[in-house]
């Protein structure tokens, strides 16, 4: 099982085909009940995949584990050049400003504006160029939502929040998006607009990881499809 | 950063309900404990460095001591420490200052002046009334062609005694004051981080640091600190007016105190609210 990672965040900018998410041998416990269960994959540059299973099988659990919300009982997690059981406390941030997470619930702060919800995840990161008001519009267009900046979340359709959602996660430019079942509550409609706005990010360059339990949904997007039985991989 | 944290602080500061309330009031309740213990601390160092001013000693001497002896006491008295000055009294003086406070002529009453001359010795500002007075009379005692040394040394001890007291009863009610709105504070920080837990999750999973999450609640808790100790200064002015509590050259409370319990405001917020933050938020 020995794996080195040898690109940089500039190569993989540039275009560098690999892998930028890889898990080995992963496992966490929940208490007395197994989480995941000594789960390998590989998350590669520009690749499109669905995390299909039953409520329960340990997709937003993996995703917490890739995102270090969770440290893995055992087995590494690595992302880019940094490893999960090496990686420091301060270093934490870094290695989450990498990732966009669409979470299962939104967690959009209901009495603030869209803008301010974009704003909010635009600050954590300084280093790219543009301001955080700048960079935020910048987000909020491409998914379709500049119209509704300064109304608050909490006015938003189901299907608006959730492009607000996802705007948020891509404000920082992650190398990889992570979206907890990002079409389980909207109608086919709107649900075909949210896969549309996540194909166009992942024909950007970005890898896109959908937790889902419709696979059939994503179909149009030609996902690599990972499937999850009780905390195990059961087929990739 | 600064900037993020003010803001954010300022949000979560309007979004408090009861909970910040209480520790609004328990602050304040606090400073203005601080506020009048220290006024009234000032006002009894006042009042008792007035009274130590009036208090001496006075070493009466050997009748018919003659006038070489006197002037060499004069010069053992001033050599002692903690001795500031000595000043003879005859016995004509002294049948004066008998006459002035008594209201009674010895000599006309008696024939004759049955008064002794004698010292009076004043010490330092320094010297500690609970021992150095008892001390110096005591050396004063045992100096040759001194008969009889006399002084409040009872008086004294007790008003040593009321200010010692005062100074132990006002510095506990700050301690458990202070511990107790430490208490609220860091309740309110520990709601209101409880209340912020999806803004808390954004920012730690969006890559912002530890100290960009906790910097808004520490901020809070300075808020709450700065509003109390605002609240504080007013109602211990207008106490001080109301009441005239004041002392020499000091009637209303000194202008210092506005930065002070203002500051103490914060440092109780800052530190409680800090504290909580450290402590709850856990995403990193």
């Amino acid at each position: 099982m020995e794996w080195q990672l040898t690109i940089d965040s500039s190569m993989l900018k540039n275009g560098y085909d690999s892998t930028i998410v890889k898990l080995l041998n992963v496992s966490y416990d929940y208490n007395s009940n197994r989480g995941i269960d000594g789960i390998s994959l590989a998350i590669r540059k520009g690749e499109f995949a669905t995390l299909v299973g039953r409520t329960g099988s340990g997709k937003t659990t993996l995703f917490r584990i890739i995102s270090l919300e969770l440290f893995p009982d055992s087995g590494e997690v690595m992302l880019l050049k940094m490893k999960s059981s090496q990686i420091k406390r301060k270093k934490l941030p870094e290695w989450r400003r990498q990732l966009g997470i669409v979470f299962q619930g939104l967690q959009l702060i209901g009495d603030r504006s869209v803008l301010d919800n974009i704003r909010l995840a635009a600050l954590c990161e300084r280093r790219l160029s543009g301001s955080a008001k700048s960079r935020s519009l910048h987000a909020l267009s491409q998914v379709g939502m500049a119209h509704r900046l300064h109304d608050r979340a909490a006015q938003l359709s189901t299907g608006e929040q959730q492009r607000v959602a996802i705007a948020r996660a891509i404000v920082n430019e992650p190398f990889v998006l992570l979206a907890d079942e990002p079409v389980s509550n909207l109608d086919a409609e709107t649900s075909s607009e949210v896969i549309n706005i996540l194909q166009k990010i992942n024909s950007a360059g970005t890898a896109v990881v959908v937790a889902t339990h419709q696979p059939e949904r994503f179909a149009i997007c030609n996902p690599r499809e990972i499937r999850l039985e009780h905390g195990k991989v059961v087929e990739s | 950063m600064i900037l993020f944290s003010i803001v954010e602080g300022w949000r979560n500061f309007k979004n408090l309900g009861i909970v910040g309330l209480l520790t609004i009031c328990s602050l304040t309740f606090t400073l203005i404990l601080i506020g009048i213990s220290l006024h009234g601390y000032l006002i009894v160092e006042s009042w008792r460095k007035g009274l130590l001013g009036k208090f001496e000693i006075e070493a009466f001497l050997i009748p018919g001591a003659d006038s070489t002896s006197i002037a060499e006491l004069a010069v053992k008295l001033s050599a002692v420490k903690l001795v500031d000055r000595v000043t003879y009294i005859s016995p004509e003086q002294a049948a004066d200052r008998f006459r002035q406070q008594f209201d009674i002529d010895l000599n006309d009453m008696m024939g004759y002046n049955p008064l002794p001359s004698s010292y009076i010795v004043k010490l330092v500002k320094e010297a500690d009334p609970a021992t150095s007075w008892q001390t110096v009379s005591n050396i004063i005692t045992t100096f040759e062609g001194v008969d009889e040394v006399v002084f409040e040394g009872k008086v004294l001890a007790r008003v040593e005694r009321f200010y010692q007291k005062t100074g132990a009863v006002a510095m506990v009610s700050v301690g458990v004051m202070v511990v107790v709105s430490l208490v609220f504070t860091t309740l309110t920080a520990i709601s209101s981080i409880k209340a912020s837990e999806d803004f808390i999750r954004l920012i730690a999973l969006s890559g912002g640091s530890r100290a960009m999450a906790m910097g808004p609640f520490i901020v809070m808790g300075g808020y709450y600190g700065a509003l109390a100790g605002g609240i504080a200064v007013s109602v211990v002015y207008f106490m001080t007016i109301m009441f005239q509590l004041g002392w020499e050259g000091q009637t209303v409370v000194p202008v210092i105190w506005i930065p002070f319990l203002v500051g103490s405001g914060i440092l109780i917020g800052v530190v409680g609210a800090g504290w909580s933050a450290s402590r709850k938020i856990r995403m990193y």
